[in-house]
């Protein structure tokens, strides 16, 4: 099967949006000792735009999202907002929602998203009132006087949210954020972030829930030991697979063996995965099969994309 | 359909997330004042800090009340008299006593020698002066004169000595002249009770505040690290800023509580009138202050690091050790150095914190050299912090070890 490419570090280049808005990263890289964690890492993301962060563990995201972050200082390579070199003003503009959760256990909510408001620059009235209110959308407003440490974790897990949001962000990095979540916070999340994206805010965050990310996600980057394995929309990585069919029959679609040019991925009983080459015969073939096939019992003639659990697995195999 | 309808049609609207991004005040470099207006708070509301600063500010008083009780014990002691010579003699001597800040002497008379004997004898008079054939006789409960009686027996001698001069015709201050003895302090000041007192405390009131001030400076920090509350603010603001504002919350808290004991401790001792020459201490007081400061901020920079250095709490015992060694030796030092051992410990730093101030107050050291000291402390600050700053944004970051001082100082961190 063909490896889909890494395509070009700037997905949707023809959408119109100017190359240099949002957040780039260019030859990234991070070191720590004679151990290197992430190399010659470039990607970009796209305002208004959902990316996902994939990768095994160990392979870098939670280094690469720290040093976006300014949290930890890159060994090489630089990381641009809006065309330029990243500044700390520019960052405290960022949403940032580190993999390891927590906060201050024995302070107030609302006392301490407050001060995280304040740290981001926001003005002492503003930043309680932001926090009031996202504390009130998150169906904790009866509790803003309550220490974290006295809700549930899933309660907890909200407010570290807000704490991400409060300042209203121009670009959220998040590291798996929807993990410990149930559906419905999941869902509730996911909208949440959505007004966000409308507001032009670039989002790039990081999870195994590969389901989750072919959902929600309209662009995608792979890491694989500390490398770049995949960036691209999720679009542009499901049609650089391979052209494959699924035959469905009501006998036994052995047939498609005997199509000259196809290439029979699997037969099972009644199916077969087929893939065709993509050229000049590609119309002949699938005119071909379909001919066959509806002297054969033919019932199912259908694309095939490779999800993005198959794009993934085959691009850090 | 793509992504974005998809999440669009799914969302309840906000009113508030659709407005535009809020007024932002000013750059990171002041944030250190945030994070410093919030441990104050932090620190100022909690129990356990409020409930010792009032326990310690009652154990002040509470002391000077005592002390003041103690000294006030030679209340005004009962003479009983008998024959209006007894009663002359004791009027005299209770002015003499009275003029040297003791307490006067009450009289009560009785009609005989025996009368007065018996009124000592049942506890209606602590001491019973009479004059007979014999001479004069001064009875008291157990036979012993006391301080009272002392000064009684003196009085009586140098008066009948006065009248027998005048009778022979000698001139009493001719033949007193030269007999005087006066009593002086081997070491400069007076005060020298006072000063060695006001030293030890100053030894006390620094170690105590290091220790209970360090302890949260690292506690604090361990818990910003094991929370990951560290690296969400670390994407906001500087970490150094971090450090700056914990250290200068804990040193202004300090400092404050500081002030606040000294009044009271002041203000107790003027109020019971223990006898405290308050200009003398203030003086020393002030010295001490600024020493405190300085030693301080060399300490807490150390707690911080300690705090950065370990992983969870069980691990920060093992790197209190030698910052805890550290101060002891700067009690012990303040306690029982003398002579040379103490004019040299009284410029290095920390230990000048101590060390000088008591050395000002005893009179043997002069300001110059208090000032050297002071520049000595002020430079050691600056490289400390330098250092720590260094360790502390390394180690902050880095959790799942623990580092120890060794690897500190061979660079591995």
């Amino acid at each position: 099967m063909e490896h889909p490419t890494a395509t070009t570090d700037t997905p949707g280049a023809r959408d119109g949006t100017p190359p240099e808005a949002g957040l780039r990263v260019r030859g990234l890289g991070r070191d720590f000792g004679d151990r290197t964690v992430v190399d010659d890492l470039g990607f970009r993301l796209r305002p208004g735009v959902m990316t996902g962060f994939l990768g095994s563990n160990g392979a870098g995201k939670t280094t690469s999202m720290r040093m976006i972050m300014g949290v930890l200082e890159p060994s090489r390579g630089e990381v641009l907002w809006n065309g330029v070199p990243i500044t700390g003003a520019d960052r405290a503009r960022f949403g940032y929602m580190p993999e390891e959760r927590g906060l201050y256990p024995k302070q107030r909510i609302l006392d301490q998203l407050a001060y995280l408001g304040r740290l981001r620059g926001l003005e002492a009235p503003v930043a309680k009132e932001q926090a009031r209110e996202l504390l009130d959308r998150f169906g904790l407003g009866e509790r803003t006087g309550d220490k974290l440490e006295s809700l549930s974790l899933g309660n907890q897990q909200r407010v570290q949210i807000a704490a991400a949001l409060l300042h209203e962000p121009e670009c959220l990095i998040l590291d798996e954020p929807f993990s410990g979540l149930d559906p419905v916070a999941v869902d509730s999340m996911v909208a949440l972030l959505g007004t966000f994206l409308r507001r032009g805010v670039s989002i790039l965050f990081s999870s195994h829930q590969l389901d989750l990310v072919e959902r929600l996600c309209e662009d995608v980057v792979i890491l694989e030991e500390g490398r770049l394995a995949v960036a691209g929309t999720a679009q542009e990585l499901r049609d650089a697979g391979p052209l494959r069919y699924r035959i469905g029959s009501t006998r036994d679609a052995g047939w498609v063996r005997e199509v000259p040019g196809v290439e029979v991925v699997d037969v099972d009983g009644p199916t077969a995965l087929v893939d065709l080459p993509r050229g000049g015969e590609t119309e002949g073939l699938r005119r071909e099969l379909m001919t066959r096939g509806v002297d054969r019992g033919m019932t199912e003639f259908a694309r095939v994309q490779p999800s993005l659990a198959e794009i993934y697995r085959e691009a850090v195999r | 359909m793509s992504r974005q309808n998809t999440l669009e049609h799914a969302v309840a609207e906000h009113p508030a997330l659709e407005r535009s991004a809020p007024a932002r005040s000013g750059a990171a470099r002041g944030a250190w004042r945030t994070v410093a207006a919030r441990e104050i708070v932090v620190r100022a509301t909690d129990k356990t800090f409020l409930i010792s600063s009032v326990v310690t500010v009652l154990l002040l008083v509470g002391a000077a009340v005592f002390t003041s009780f103690m000294g006030g014990r030679d209340s005004t002691q009962t003479v009983a008299v008998a024959g209006a010579a007894a009663g002359e003699r004791v009027a005299a001597a209770s002015e003499l006593a009275a003029a040297d800040g003791g307490d006067g002497l009450e009289t009560v008379d009785a009609a005989d020698p025996a009368a007065a004997r018996a009124l000592v004898a049942d506890d209606e008079a602590d001491l019973a002066l009479y004059e007979d054939a014999q001479g004069w006789t001064l009875v008291t409960a157990d036979g012993t004169p006391g301080a009272a009686g002392e000064s009684l027996m003196q009085s009586i001698s140098a008066g009948v000595q006065a009248e027998n001069a005048a009778q022979l015709g000698v001139d009493l201050e001719a033949l007193d002249r030269g007999a005087e003895v006066t009593v002086e302090a081997a070491e400069g000041s007076s005060d020298g009770a006072q000063a060695r007192l006001l030293g030890i405390v100053f030894a006390f009131v620094f170690y105590m505040a290091a220790i209970t001030f360090g302890m949260a400076i690292a506690a604090s920090i361990l818990e910003e690290k094991q929370n990951r509350v560290v690296e969400i603010i670390a994407a906001s603001i500087p970490v150094g800023q971090l450090l700056t504002g914990k250290l200068m919350a804990n040193m202004a808290l300090a400092f404050s509580q500081l002030l606040v004991f000294g009044a009271v401790s002041l203000a107790a001792a003027t109020f019971l009138d223990l006898g405290v020459n308050v200009a003398w201490a203030l003086t020393g007081i002030g010295w001490f202050v600024g020493f405190f400061v300085l030693g301080f901020a060399i300490l807490a920079a150390l707690w911080a690091v300690v705090g950065a250095m370990a992983d969870r709490t069980e691990d920060m015992n093992a790197s209190t050790g030698p910052v805890v060694f550290l101060l002891v030796a700067v009690l012990a030092g303040g306690m029982a150095a003398s002579g040379t051992l103490q004019t040299v410990l009284s410029y290095l730093p920390v230990f000048s914190s101590v060390i000088m101030p008591m050395r000002l107050v005893e009179g043997s050291a002069s300001w110059w050299e208090a000032v050297i000291a002071a520049a000595i402390a002020l430079v050691t600050v600056v490289l400390v912090m330098v250092w720590c700053g260094r360790l502390y944004r390394r180690a902050v970051m880095r959790t799942g070890q623990s580092f120890t001082w060794a690897q500190v100082l061979r660079r591995k961190v």
